[in-house]
Formats: C-alpha cells, sequence, structure tokens
C-alpha cells in the first residue's frame, strides 16, 4: 500500500496534486466495463468510440510508455487511472523536490485532460445520465467531478469579455469533417452530440435495444425532426454548461457550435 | 493526501522520466532508440553546459556517444537550480545547430566588395593579425572610440566588461534598447535595479503583463514556477491584447488597448489606497515620502498622513470606470485584479520586461506603476512577492579586473538621451549619416541588426560604405543577414562549444551557471589534450573568450598599450592566460561554498563546475533591503563607509535599502523632475504613439504588435535549427474577424500593411484572439537571404532580390520561399513546409523613446487588400521617410547635461561605467 508522505502536507503544490489524484481514482474504480456493461454494450467509453474518426490509441500508448505505465483499454477507467498515476508522481515529485518529474507530470496531465479526457469523458457522462435511468446520478455526479478538475487545470478557458471563442491552436475536437456521410457524422460528438439508444428511441419514438441510427431514417421527417430538436435542445445545454465551468468552456461553446450546425444541416 | 492503494505507481522505474545518478553520467548505458526492437547498447557520457538560445541560460546535458565522439542529444541537466532538469524545446535543438550541415564551420573573408557575397576560407592567425593590426593602429592613434563592439545575447557575465576595460574603449554596444530599455527605466526610477525578480512558486496571486516572460526569456524556469503556484493555489492574471499560451492558462485574461497598461494598473492602486489596504508600515518605512513632502510638496503638512492623501489625490482620476473605458476591458476585471492583489497581500507577484514597456511612447511608466502595486502592498523582497533582480543573480569575481575606463561615446550614450538605460544602438545608421563619427573596427556579436532592428536598410546603406564602417567583422554561430555584409565571418560555438558563466533572477535564490564546450571536455576526460577549443569543436568553430584573449595578445604583443598585462597567464606571463586558469580562480576564489561542495567529492572547485555546470550559491533570499549594514550615519540619513554609500537609516536602523539615490523606493524621482522631466517624475500614465482614439478605423488605421514571440523560435540564433522550424514556420497576421470583416479579408487573403515609411505584405489570419482593432504579427520570421546556397540558413529563409527603386527607396522581394534542398543530412530533402514569412521590421521606422532611449515597436498601420503587383513578402521602404521620423523623434528629447554638469545621472546605471571624470560633459 503507498501512502504520500507527511512532507506532503507541508508542501501545498504536493498536497493538491495528492488530492486530485484521489479524485482521478475515484472515477477510475467507479467506471470500469464490468461495472458498467450495460452502459458500455450502449457504447463504449472511449475517445475511439465516442468521437469516431480518430484512433487516439498510439499517442496515448507513446505518453504512457514514458511514465512506464501499461495501458488497458484506453477507456475512461484507464485513462483516469493514468491520470491519477500522475497526478500521484506530481505530488511525490513536489515534495521530494524532484521539479523535472513534477513539472513533467503536471504538463503531461494538463495534456490528457484537454485533449484526451475531458472533450468526450463529459459528454458520454451526460448522454449515460440522460438515457441510462439506473445510472444518472452516478454519471452525473462524475461528469461534475471532471469539471472540477477541469475548472482546476483550465485546459479551455472561457475568454472574457467579447474577444470571441476560439483558442488559436486548439484542437481538442479536430476537424468539423463536414464532407462524412450524415449518418456517420450524426454519430459521432463531432456533430455535437454523443446519440445512445435512449436518444434514438426518443427521435424515434420507440424504443431501441442497441444504437443504432439506420440510414433511411434521415428521409423520415419526424425522425428528422426529433434530431433537429434534439441538437438545438444540446447547443443550449452546452452554451449553460460553458457558462457553469469556465475553465472547460472552449469545449461546451465547441459542442453548442457544432450542434447548432448539425441541426442547421439536418433542416436543410 | 492519498491513502490508494491502487494509485499506479509510474515512478520509480521510468528511465523515460529521469536521469541517471550525476556519478554515473561519466559512464553511463542506454539502448539505441533507432535500433529497436533490436537492443543496442551504446556507451554514453554525459557532459553539463548550459543553453546559448535565450537569455534564461538553462541547464544542458550533452550525451556523447563513446565510441563515435558525437553528440547523441541534449537533455535538462536535474542539477541545475534555475532551469531544474527541464527545457523548453529551444534547448535539444542544440544539436540541430552543431551539425547544421549549411554551418559555417570556418573563418571566412570577404573577396568582392562587401556585401557581394564572395568569400574566401582563412585562418585563425590571418583574422587575428588582420583585425590586432586595425585595432592597433586605432588605439595608438587615440581612436579608440572608433572601436565598438555590438551584442546581441551575451550569454556571457563579464569576461566582455574585463576586455572592453583592458582596451580603454566605452566601444560596448548592446540590443538592449530595441529588447528591455523601457521596462528597466521604469523599474530603476523606482530602485536603481533594473528588472524584477519574481517568487511565482510562493505567490498567492501572480500578474503578468504579456506573454513574453513566459514564451521568449526565462519561459522555462518561470513558466515551471508559476506553475509551481498555481497549484499551491495562486492566481494567475495576465494583460495582453493577444490570447498567447500564457493568457489561455489565466484564471484572468484582460485584453486591453495596447500602451493603456499603465491607466488600469493605476486604477487598481487608486482602489488599494482607497480602500485602505495598502501596507502601511511598509510604506511609511520604504518609500521616499520624506524627501516628497519637503522638496515637491513644502507647502502640506509634512506627515505620513498627509503623503497618504497625497496619493489618493494624485490618483483620484484613475476611477476603475474611466480605466475600464481607457483600456477597453470589463469594470470587474479591474475590481477583480484589486481583490486578488489585496488578499494576496506580500504574496503578490509580478513580471513585465517587453510588451507594453517596449511598444509605446512612454512605455517604461508601465513597469513603474506596476512595481507601484508592490510598493503599496508591501509585496516587495518577500515570500511570494517580487525582488530586484540584483538580490537573485550572483556575480562571481574575475581574475585580474581591469579598472574603469575614462572614455566617453557619444555615438552610444548621446547628449539627447541622458536616462537611456542602455546604448541608443538602433540610432546607429542615423548617427552616421549625420557624421556624428565613424566605426573603424565593428564587431557584431551574435547579433544581426540589419534583421532584428527597426529599419534594416538604413543598417545595409551605412555597413555597405565602408567610410562610415571600416572593417566590420561578424561573430556568429550561424549565418544572418549582416554577415552577409561583414568583412570576416568567423565562427563562434553554440551552448555546447563555449566557456562563459552567467546567473539570472530565476526565483528567489542565486545560482551560478558554468558553459563549456562538451566535446572538448569529453576528450580531456579520454586523456586528449587542447591548445584552443576550436580544436575539439565542428570545424574550427571557436570560443569568444579564447578568441579576446588571443586578440588582446596580439593588439599589444609588447605591452606598450597597456593591455596584455591583463590577459597574461599568472603562472607565466609570457603566454596568454588559459580558460582552466581563468575559470578556475574564479571558481577558486569567488563563489561563496563551492570550494567546500567540491572538497566534500574530491574536486576542485572547477572540476566540480566541470562535473555539474551549476552551483546554487543561495536559496530563499527575501528582503535584502532589510539587511544592517555598518557604518556611519550621515545628516542626510545615508550610511557611509569609506565615503561610500551603503544604506540608510530607517526608523533609526541601519539597513542596506535600494540602489537609489536615496536608497529608498522612490515614489517621486527628484532626478527626473532635476533634468527635465517633472510630470513624468512619479508613476502615471503616459499617452502613447499608438493611442486607439486618434486611430481612424473607418480608413483601415489598427494597431499592429509587431514583437510578440513564438516559445520554439529565438530570433537569428534558431535559423539552424530544422526541429524548430518544423514546428514554427507560419507568419500570419493575427486579425479579429470584425475587423476583417470590415475590411473583406478572408484567412490566408494577401494584404498590405502600411506603415510611415513603407509596407510590407502578408497574410490575414482571423481569430477571436486578438482584440479588434490591434493586429499582430510575430517578430520571428522572416528570414531572408540573396544567394541560393550561402548567407543564411535554407531550413528558414527565403532567396530574395533587393533592388533599390530609387535613392534611398528599397524594395525586398522573395524569389521562392523555403524549398528541400541536398546536403548531408538527408532531412534537408524532406522539407515540407514552405513559409519562410515575411521581414516586417524593414518597414518600422525607429522610435526612440525620449526617455527610457527603447525603441517603441508599436505601430499605427493602414491595412488594405493587397494590390495586384503586391506579392507574399514584399516588403517596400524609403530610407529618407525614416531618417526625417528619426528627426521628429528627437524633437521630442531634454538633452543633457544635468544641472550638475553631467552626461547622465551617475547612479544609473549603464554597462562598463566609466570613471566619474567621463561623466563630465
Amino acid at each position: 500500500m503507498h501512502t504520500a508522505p507527511d512532507t506532503h502536507l507541508a508542501n501545498p503544490a504536493a498536497a493538491r496534486a495528492a488530492t486530485e489524484a484521489d479524485q482521478w481514482m475515484a472515477v477510475a474504480r467507479r467506471w470500469t466495463e464490468d461495472a458498467h456493461f450495460a452502459v458500455w454494450s450502449d457504447l463504449p467509453a472511449t475517445e475511439r468510440s465516442v468521437v469516431g474518426f480518430f484512433d487516439p490509441t498510439d499517442d496515448l500508448g507513446k505518453r504512457m510508455a514514458a511514465w512506464g505505465y501499461q495501458p488497458g483499454w484506453f477507456d475512461l477507467s484507464d485513462l483516469t487511472r493514468f491520470a491519477a498515476g500522475l497526478a500521484q508522481a506530481e505530488s511525490s515529485a513536489w515534495a521530494e523536490g524532484r521539479y523535472h518529474i513534477a513539472t513533467r507530470a503536471y504538463a503531461e496531465r494538463r495534456f490528457l485532460v484537454g485533449d484526451r479526457v475531458l472533450h468526450w469523458a463529459v459528454p458520454w457522462l451526460l448522454a449515460v445520465a440522460r438515457s441510462h435511468v439506473d445510472r444518472r446520478d452516478e454519471a452525473r455526479t462524475t461528469a461534475e467531478r471532471l469539471l472540477g478538475l477541469g475548472d482546476a487545470l483550465r485546459p479551455a478557458p472561457a475568454l472574457s469579455g467579447s474577444e470571441g471563442l476560439v483558442v488559436p491552436g486548439f484542437d481538442g475536437f479536430g476537424p468539423l469533417e463536414p464532407d462524412a456521410p450524415m449518418h456517420d457524422f450524426l454519430m459521432s460528438l463531432w456533430s455535437g452530440s454523443v446519440l445512445l439508444a435512449g436518444d434514438l428511441s426518443r427521435v424515434r419514438h420507440a424504443r431501441l435495444v442497441y444504437r443504432t441510427l439506420d440510414r433511411g431514417w434521415l428521409g423520415d421527417r419526424a425522425t428528422r425532426s426529433g434530431l433537429i430538436a434534439h441538437y438545438l435542445a444540446e447547443a443550449r445545454r452546452w452554451d449553460m454548461l460553458a457558462a457553469a465551468h469556465p475553465g472547460t468552456a472552449q469545449l461546451w461553446r465547441d459542442l453548442s457550435n457544432r450542434a447548432a450546425s448539425t441541426a442547421r444541416r439536418l433542416t436543410a | 493526501m492519498t491513502t490508494n492503494s491502487d494509485i499506479p505507481r509510474l515512478l520509480p522505474g521510468s528511465e523515460l522520466t529521469d536521469f541517471p545518478p550525476p556519478d554515473r553520467w561519466d559512464d553511463w548505458e542506454e539502448y539505441d532508440a533507432k535500433a529497436w526492437p533490436t537492443k543496442v547498447k551504446h556507451s554514453v557520457r554525459y557532459v553539463p553546459t548550459t543553453c546559448f538560445n535565450c537569455e534564461s541560460a538553462c541547464g544542458l546535458l550533452a550525451v556523447i556517444d563513446k565510441q563515435s565522439g558525437e553528440v547523441r542529444r541534449f537533455e535538462g541537466n536535474p542539477a541545475h537550480p534555475g532551469s531544474r532538469g527541464r527545457n523548453c524545446a529551444k534547448g535539444p535543438a542544440t544539436l540541430n545547430q552543431m551539425y547544421d550541415p549549411e554551418r559555417i564551420l570556418y573563418p571566412m573573408r570577404r573577396v568582392g566588395p562587401r556585401g557581394s557575397g564572395q568569400w574566401e576560407r582563412v585562418t585563425w592567425d590571418e583574422v587575428l593579425d588582420d583585425i590586432a593590426g586595425r585595432m592597433r593602429i586605432a588605439l595608438s592613434e587615440g581612436r579608440n572610440d572608433e572601436i565598438m563592439y555590438h551584442v546581441g545575447r551575451p550569454g556571457e557575465d563579464g569576461f566582455m566588461d574585463r576586455t572592453l576595460k583592458a582596451w580603454d574603449v566605452d566601444g560596448h554596444n548592446s540590443h538592449t534598447n530595441i529588447c528591455s530599455s523601457g521596462a528597466r527605466t521604469g523599474y530603476a526610477m523606482w530602485m536603481g535595479h533594473d528588472r524584477p525578480s519574481a517568487d511565482f512558486a510562493n505567490a498567492r496571486f501572480i500578474l503578468l503583463l504579456s506573454s513574453h516572460l513566459e514564451t521568449g526569456h526565462y519561459f522555462n524556469p518561470h513558466a515551471q514556477r508559476i506553475m509551481e503556484g498555481k497549484q499551491s493555489g495562486a492566481k494567475l492574471a495576465v494583460v495582453d491584447p493577444r490570447l498567447s499560451n500564457t493568457a489561455s492558462m489565466a484564471d484572468i485574461w484582460m485584453s486591453v488597448w495596447p500602451g493603456t497598461e499603465a491607466a488600469m494598473l493605476l486604477a487598481v492602486a487608486k482602489l488599494l489606497i482607497d480602500r485602505g489596504q495598502i501596507n502601511r508600515p511598509f510604506v511609511r518605512r520604504w518609500i521616499n515620502w520624506e524627501q516628497t513632502m519637503a522638496e515637491r510638496y513644502p507647502d502640506r503638512p509634512q506627515s505620513f498622513d498627509e503623503f497618504v492623501e497625497v496619493l489618493a489625490e494624485t490618483y483620484a482620476e484613475y476611477t476603475p470606470e474611466w480605466a475600464a473605458e481607457e483600456s477597453g476591458i470589463a469594470v470587474d476585471q479591474i475590481f477583480q485584479v484589486a481583490d486578488g492583489i489585496a488578499a494576496a497581500g506580500t504574496r503578490f507577484s509580478s513580471h513585465t520586461w517587453r510588451s507594453a514597456g517596449s511598444g509605446n511612447l512612454g512605455g517604461w511608466q508601465v513597469a513603474r506603476c506596476l512595481w507601484f502595486l508592490h510598493v503599496l502592498t508591501g509585496s516587495v523582497g518577500t515570500v511570494g512577492g517580487t525582488s530586484p533582480s540584483a538580490w537573485d543573480k550572483f556575480k562571481p569575481e574575475h581574475w585580474n579586473m581591469p579598472p574603469p575606463h575614462s572614455r566617453w561615446n557619444e555615438m552610444l550614450w548621446p547628449a539627447e538621451y541622458p536616462f537611456a538605460h542602455h546604448e541608443l544602438s538602433y540610432l546607429l545608421p542615423y548617427f552616421l549619416k549625420e557624421g556624428r563619427g565613424k566605426v573603424d573596427v565593428y564587431f557584431t556579436r551574435v547579433y544581426n541588426p540589419v534583421w532584428t532592428n527597426p529599419d534594416g536598410f538604413s543598417w545595409i546603406e551605412v555597413l555597405t560604405d565602408e567610410a562610415k564602417v571600416g572593417l566590420h567583422i561578424a561573430m556568429t554561430p550561424t549565418w544572418s543577414e549582416t554577415a552577409w555584409y561583414a568583412d570576416y565571418v568567423i565562427p563562434m560555438g553554440v551552448g555546447s562549444e563555449r566557456h562563459d558563466t552567467h546567473s539570472y533572477e530565476t526565483h528567489a535564490g542565486q545560482w551560478l551557471g558554468f558553459r563549456q564546450p562538451v566535446l572538448r571536455v569529453a576528450g580531456e576526460r579520454e586523456g586528449k589534450t587542447f591548445s584552443r577549443t576550436y580544436e575539439a569543436n565542428p570545424g574550427e568553430v571557436w570560443e569568444e573568450t579564447e578568441f579576446w584573449i588571443d586578440l588582446s595578445w596580439r593588439v599589444d604583443p609588447d605591452g606598450s598599450l597597456g593591455i596584455k598585462q591583463w590577459f597574461a597567464s599568472p603562472n607565466d606571463p609570457d603566454r596568454p592566460i588559459s580558460v582552466d586558469e581563468y575559470y578556475g580562480w574564479m571558481f577558486d576564489h569567488s563563489v561563496p561554498g563551492l570550494p567546500e561542495k567540491a572538497a566534500d567529492e574530491g574536486l576542485t572547485p572547477l572540476q566540480y563546475m566541470r562535473k555539474y555546470g551549476a552551483v546554487e550559491v543561495e536559496r530563499d533570499i527575501y528582503e535584502v533591503h532589510e539587511r544592517p549594514v555598518g557604518g556611519e550615519i550621515g545628516h542626510d540619513g545615508l550610511v557611509r563607509v569609506d565615503g561610500k554609500v551603503k544604506g540608510i537609516s530607517v526608523e533609526g536602523d541601519a539597513r542596506v535599502g535600494f540602489a537609489s539615490p536615496t536608497k529608498k523606493l522612490e515614489w517621486w524621482s527628484k532626478t527626473m523632475d532635476e533634468w527635465g522631466w517633472p510630470d513624468e517624475s512619479i508613476p502615471t500614465y503616459l499617452k502613447t504613439h499608438v493611442y486607439w482614439r486618434d486611430l481612424d478605423q473607418a480608413k483601415g488605421q489598427r494597431v499592429l504588435l509587431p514583437i510578440f514571440r513564438l516559445p520554439t523560435l529565438i530570433h537569428t540564433r534558431s535559423g539552424n535549427a530544422k526541429y524548430l522550424y518544423e514546428i514554427s514556420h507560419g507568419h500570419p497576421l493575427w486579425i479579429n474577424p470584425i475587423d476583417a470583416e470590415a475590411m473583406g479579408l478572408d484567412t490566408g487573403d494577401l494584404v498590405r500593411i502600411t506603415t510611415d515609411t513603407g509596407y510590407f505584405v502578408i497574410r490575414a489570419w482571423r481569430t477571436e484572439g486578438i482584440r479588434p482593432g490591434v493586429v499582430a504579427a510575430s517578430h520571428h520570421l522572416g528570414r531572408w537571404r540573396l544567394d541560393e546556397t550561402l548567407g543564411n540558413e535554407r531550413w528558414s529563409s527565403a532567396l530574395v532580390d533587393i533592388d533599390e527603386l530609387g535613392e534611398g527607396r528599397w524594395r525586398l522581394r522573395q524569389r521562392h520561399g523555403i524549398v528541400p534542398f541536398a546536403s548531408e543530412d538527408p532531412d534537408s530533402e524532406r522539407i515540407w513546409w514552405r513559409d519562410a514569412g515575411v521581414h516586417q521590421n524593414l518597414a518600422f521606422p525607429p522610435h526612440p523613446d525620449p526617455i527610457s532611449g527603447m525603441h517603441a515597436w508599436h505601430q499605427v498601420v493602414t491595412i488594405t487588400p493587397a494590390a495586384p503587383e503586391d506579392r507574399y513578402g514584399d516588403v517596400v521602404v524609403d530610407t529618407n521617410k525614416s531618417y526625417q521620423v528619426y528627426r521628429d523623434w528627437l524633437g521630442l528629447t531634454k538633452p543633457g547635461p544635468g544641472p550638475d554638469g553631467t552626461r547622465r545621472p551617475t547612479w544609473l546605471a549603464r554597462p562598463i561605467k566609466p570613471t566619474l571624470d567621463a561623466y563630465r560633459a
């Protein structure tokens, strides 16, 4: 059993990183595939599944290898466990005066949080809360926990005044992929929303056991109207989330724009 | 604190994140990454040195393959107290600089007209004899002022001082007036010390003006301490019209109108004063309020309370509401900053260096107003506060230092600028054109004024006129635009190829770094001997320490000029001193604690520094001004020892104080008042030359910010670093979509930017990361060369033509951008980037601030879509107009001498201070 040394108490940076390690680990423990098999069956909690179009495992694998971390499935539990390890490494390093380790662990975790975790994990959790009633509270609590960590690390902060919305060089979501087929696009977070089976059931006014969107359904006026309403509502929800969480507001405003844009494409 | 048992333990066992222990640096084994998955072992040696790319001099470890004798890579040095084992991208790129296939490896002499690009290889002996002969004649004829040393990146502390003193030459010319004189002046007027040293790691509130600090100088040592401070709970506020990387991580980003920063800062000061949130004990004790009341307000009650009332009245107009409108930010941000500073109290740290201070007419007042907040809160020299830099910089003694020289060079320190913090270096072309003098021997040392300074075409005009510049020697580790106009181009070492010592204010402590030629050190450990460092470096690349010793020796071979004595070996006066003797003496005699640390390991001090590359001299340095001092207290309250002022009596205590005339923090500068600047003598808000209310935006006028850095490039020196240019090779004009819409511009469109002297053509980039009304382009791009294969690095430069369109009217036009080329480095054929950028500085006229001497970089420009004949990268300039702008700004000055008949206040710092006699006009 690893216990952080007492020197952590005397070093505020070490203490804060240790606290953060606890918070990440709490997420890692709760959100394993085993614990949420039904949810995983709907849509696995990985960036590759939620975003589509892009597989981050090569990038993640290299980063994890540098720290001697043995990757699992690159899912939410795996990534947050890695984040916990980084926070713990940072904590120990601050306390021991090994600053090159502390600062590197901090920078690595900030990248991990901003570019590989929050932008898809929070939308996924909120979609789970919407569609899986029995997991609603836990999913919301976890999303709030991640958002709180995002407010602390500020990987995609809100801007003030009228400066605008886009951080130069910001690439949390990557390109819009406007040329992708509409079906593939809607099944990706790049559309501005994570659609789970429950969302699609509401749109279709029918209970769907699996997360599926038949290409033919897009020609159905009622389905299309349901999707438009869904994306318009999502745009508003992302705006509210951006207002509440300045540390990651850019992510949610980006999703809001994407959701509104998708609604317009569906209308056209 | 965690007790989680299942948190993965990432360390130890992860060699990729840690360093070998120092005791094994001489003998380490590692696998060849390129041979993976086959395991091929290499025996390597780690040799420490320090980076030469920016000023902060972070520690590097050269990993040298024992078999090939080549450097495999560079990493951080965990033994370096400033950088603590971390580097930015520029440190590891030293490898590119060492092994650049385009590198100048041997001394070269021009064989055709200056600037024609015809060169021949020569020996070091020929170089030394020719330059020394010319210098000897100049010195023998009393033309000492015609020898000039013009430095870009110093990267050393003190060696050049001793060299110029030994020559009896007032010829030190630095780049500082295009860099940091503005901020330096603001700090110096408070306390004599000219720069801040923030204790970010322990701060509760951090205020940064611009991103410069965290993306340019000190990027790595300071950024990691800001990280530490934030992790410990500090809030970060950034003032910058542009959303920089630093600003994007801030809790509060204030995108102000350029030049209005002081208004915002004084509004914060007003809030602190009005709310009674000032640190009264500190202010009473350390501000020069008694002198101020007695001499500036003699008719008012002479009490501290009355002084506080004066402060309240003086800043009454700076309401948050007014300041918010003036600076273009939300008023609640001003309250947030004031609240944050008040809550932090003595744990408030800040920094400004270039940005507003170097962009604006009167920009020096921004630093003065920022320091005012520290004075009001007592966060001067405290834990988590900000100290004068001198407290956190260690200066070792140099062996056999010559006395000060007795000369005053009017071309460097002209009468018009008695307060200029450094030499008026960028005005040299105009001074030469006016006939103020000539330069017979001109060293440009790791400096590229043609490219870096404003109005480069005026520099080309004087550099090609041999009547104005007799012999030009470019001492450089890489090709440059200026080297093209030299008589000699002599190759100097990068961070791993030279000896230097240095120390900088990275935190509340002092350290000394030792740069060393790693291949020479590695060779010596294998039993090889070298007479000169160029025998170990690639080609015949040399180092300056040995160059100056040998040059000085040859200038005065018989000792009749009095120079030779300063460069003779202490062990054998018939030969020049060696670097081991020189630095060995320094480390033996003038670095506290070093001999003891060395002895603990059975090493000499020099061996210790060669092993670790740095030593910590002192840590946790706070409140130096409160240190007791002995001596005699005079009627003026100053404490003197042998007639020299050493401190100040404060409320009955003899204390060290500050470096100002009163040894206190001078809210009112009597010096400025007496020299004709009464209105500017207190912290105040001066109108910038790019004031936003004066813009005619309907006609396309905007403020151009041309001086922001990219964290991955460093002026001329990174031109030969392929890694860095692969990362950073775009040069867009940042323009807000609101402005872009008004002008009908989209991303990628060519735009013409018209200044007072000409125009340049660049591509637009729409981004909300810049406030409307302001546009910006980094100063790190726009390299060029005149020959397909020579004159600059092909990794980073465009091939151009320069045409004189009329007398003084010049055009630079690109023939092509960056293209792949064949060389011994296969990467040169894999170049995929094309954009070399635009040399915007050519189109900027000189804007010398009448007080600080700082070139005010910001420009009011007119933006229009490019004309049909325009091409990307075009620059057209009329140097006659540049000269006229210079004359216009010269008219703003109040020339010396001062009331005491001196050319310059004697208490103000200046490089290589001469004797007091030389100050007499």
